[in-house]
């Protein structure tokens, strides 16, 4: 016992001194650090503005999780350039540190990576290849590239535009969302549809967290469509800026079941949406958003699917569970991934050993001979069958 | 009388090396990379030109020289059960106060090197040392252990980026990412032959160590083969001189004889 008090006094120590060295250090060069962050922020907003004048620099400090600063580009007569975001987003190995560029008509000018933990092979692959090709888009219409090869630097420049987006043009979303709900904080994606005009499902909050209604995103005439319910399916309404959805107002307060869809797009919409909502249920589990009966070709009730949703490697993944009625696993379909291929479809086929269980074992489904390489891919498929499986048992318990 | 005779010159080579030898050892005869093939991901990584290279060199035997000290400084206070994360603290407070120096005052050094500075804490050389030298001798062979062997690291990886910078661009700058005053090109030759842009990425890395580490065994084999011919003179010598021996004994018996 003294023996190892003795070893943990020691790693205490040696830890207590390491920690006060690097504050000392820190405190050393702090003011030098952030001197040359500052130089190198200064040079990448000559990048994107040439002609923007640093003597006359208005900043402004935001505090949110992405976006760190807002800079309004001026030249030297005191025109307006742009405006320049900087923000903080996860890459591979670290956070990185990005500014985009915006000029006043909301064109993206440029992207820059200002600072990078990631391998700077990876990331040169990103400022060589694809972050030209974001310049000249609108920053809210930003068509991404879906396969660079460094998925996760990437990423982080998407998450850092879309959240400059926000503040750009504004946020339509949460406007349509605060339209219905005076009490809306925020919103979270709940599932993403295989769809073309249906795009997701949103889970609306209020500042207890609590779920106050869902909206679902769709496209009609390339025009983003808010189709808003409350937490009982009862219709509130749908919300856009161009399309005419006067048709429907007479519904607002009527349960989906009971509306009759008109024959327009989004009459068409919104019989899919009835479709959905009458015959699947929600499900409040992380990892699973609805589930569905399911019947065999002789229509005799075999079990449910279960609709899940994580994370991927390039982006979220959506599975179909199929459960049958003693819990066991029939089978499971990838509805929409963007993985790749090479790497998800031997973990797929690995998930093939549990068709028949009513559980899984993680050392199997996560066995490092397969998962090596691809364990996004593997423990977001692990964790929608775990989680099909813990829906299955809840629902069975009700 | 005992008659004199030749040393053996393996055990010559055996005896405890010099100060001067623990310091030189690393540069060549014990390379880190060219021999003992550790630190091969900084080795492939930043030595896209001599300048990335030489600092990451620096950075390394700054570390290795300050973690040998500690270490050797404190080996008999720590318990075996937990050598191995003590060692590790230590090298990567070195590492963090190392990239928080760079990041002040190398920032281009600094840019250029990226994740590979926090990843000097799992240089194999660094932790090799640590364990099987510092752990073991006083701080002054300590220092010169770490110090040598850094120059060697240094020296390969300065080798290694000298090839690459200068089969890539057909020069090699100075000034660029090392804070130095000036700023310029060693060599500048504008030659066709030089502008292979497959020595700035990972395969012209592999290529390069590969063919100095082909002229490192070659040399190793060599000398291999020049102690061999040493040794087996020096057996055949041996030989002779226990058959003159055994001469001189019979003919000092047959005349005790006569």
């Amino acid at each position: 016992m003294l023996a190892k008090l003795r070893m943990a006094l020691i790693l205490f120590i040696i830890g207590s001194l390491s920690g006060l060295s690097i504050v000392g250090v820190h405190r050393l060069t702090e003011d030098a650090i952030a001197h040359n962050e500052l130089m190198q922020q200064y040079d990448d907003y000559v990048v994107i503005f040439p002609d923007i004048d640093l003597s006359d620099l208005q900043e402004e400090d935001i505090d949110e999780d992405i976006i760190q600063r807002r800079i309004d580009a001026y030249d030297q007569n005191g025109d307006l350039l742009g405006y320049i975001f900087v923000g903080r987003a996860q890459g591979h190995s670290g956070m990185n540190t990005i500014l985009v560029g915006v000029d006043p008509s909301a064109d993206i000018v440029k992207v820059v990576i200002s600072a990078t933990d990631d391998t700077p092979n990876y990331a040169q692959i990103i400022i060589d290849d694809y972050l030209p090709n974001l310049s000249n888009q609108r920053i809210d219409e930003v068509d991404y590239d879906t396969s660079t090869g460094a998925t996760n630097t990437y990423n982080s420049v998407r998450t850092v535009i879309d959240a400059a987006s926000l503040h750009v043009a504004g946020d339509p979303a949460m406007e349509a969302y605060l339209s219905v709900f005076d009490d809306a904080e925020r919103y979270a994606t709940n599932f993403v549809f295989d769809d073309e005009a249906l795009e997701e499902e949103i889970n609306i909050f209020n500042a207890a967290d609590e779920i106050i209604g869902y909206a679902y995103i769709a496209f009609i005439d390339d025009e983003s469509v808010y189709i808003i319910f409350d937490t009982d399916d009862v219709y509130q309404a749908t919300v856009s800026q161009d399309v005419d959805t006067s048709v429907y107002d007479d519904d607002i307060g009527t349960k989906i079941a009971d509306i009759e869809p008109e024959d327009d797009d989004l009459g068409l919409i919104l019989a899919e949406l009835k479709d959905l909502l009458t015959n699947s249920t929600r499900v409040s589990l992380e990892y699973i958003a609805r589930y569905f009966e399911l019947y065999d070709d002789e229509d005799s009730h075999i079990g449910y699917t279960y609709v899940g949703i994580a994370d991927g490697f390039g982006g979220l993944n959506v599975i179909d569970i199929h459960i049958n009625l003693d819990g066991e696993l029939i089978e499971y379909e990838v509805v929409r991934s963007n993985d790749t291929p090479d790497y998800i479809n031997p973990v797929l086929e690995n998930f093939e050993q549990f068709i028949g269980d009513s559980s899984l074992s993680e050392d199997d489904a996560l066995a490092d001979d397969v998962t090596v390489g691809a364990t996004r891919s593997a423990t977001s498929i692990y964790n929608i069958i775990n989680a099909a499986f813990e829906a299955h048992a809840e629902r069975e318990g009700e | 009388m005992a008659e004199k005779t030749k040393k053996n010159p393996m055990k010559k080579k055996k005896q405890q090396l010099g100060q001067l030898a623990n310091f030189t050892k690393g540069i060549i005869r014990e390379n880190p990379i060219f021999v003992f093939l550790l630190g091969m991901c900084p080795a492939l990584a930043v030595t896209a030109t001599l300048e990335t290279g030489v600092g990451m060199g620096i950075l390394v035997i700054f570390v290795l020289t300050a973690s040998n000290i500690v270490v050797s400084l404190i080996k008999n206070f720590i318990p075996d059960e937990i050598r191995i994360p003590s060692y590790i603290v230590i090298i990567a407070t070195f590492v963090t106060i190392v990239g928080m120096l760079t990041q002040a005052y190398a920032y281009a050094l600094y840019q250029s090197l990226g994740i590979f500075i926090p990843l000097i804490v799992v240089n194999c050389l660094i932790m090799g040392r640590a364990t099987a030298y510092a752990s073991k001798n006083d701080v002054k062979s300590s220092i010169i252990d770490g110090l040598g062997m850094g120059v060697g690291f240094l020296a390969a990886l300065a080798l290694i980026g000298i090839t690459r910078e200068l089969f890539a661009t057909g020069a090699i700058a100075y000034g660029v990412y090392l804070p130095l005053p000036f700023e310029g090109s060693i060599i500048n030759t504008s030659m066709y032959l030089f502008n292979m842009n497959v020595f700035v990425g990972p395969a012209g890395g592999f290529i390069v160590i590969g063919i100095w580490l082909a002229i490192f065994n070659a040399r190793g084999n060599y000398l291999k083969k020049k102690k061999e011919v040493e040794r087996q003179a020096w057996i055949e010598e041996k030989k002779k001189e226990a058959a003159e021996r055994k001469r001189k004994k019979a003919m000092e018996k047959a005349g005790e004889a006569a």
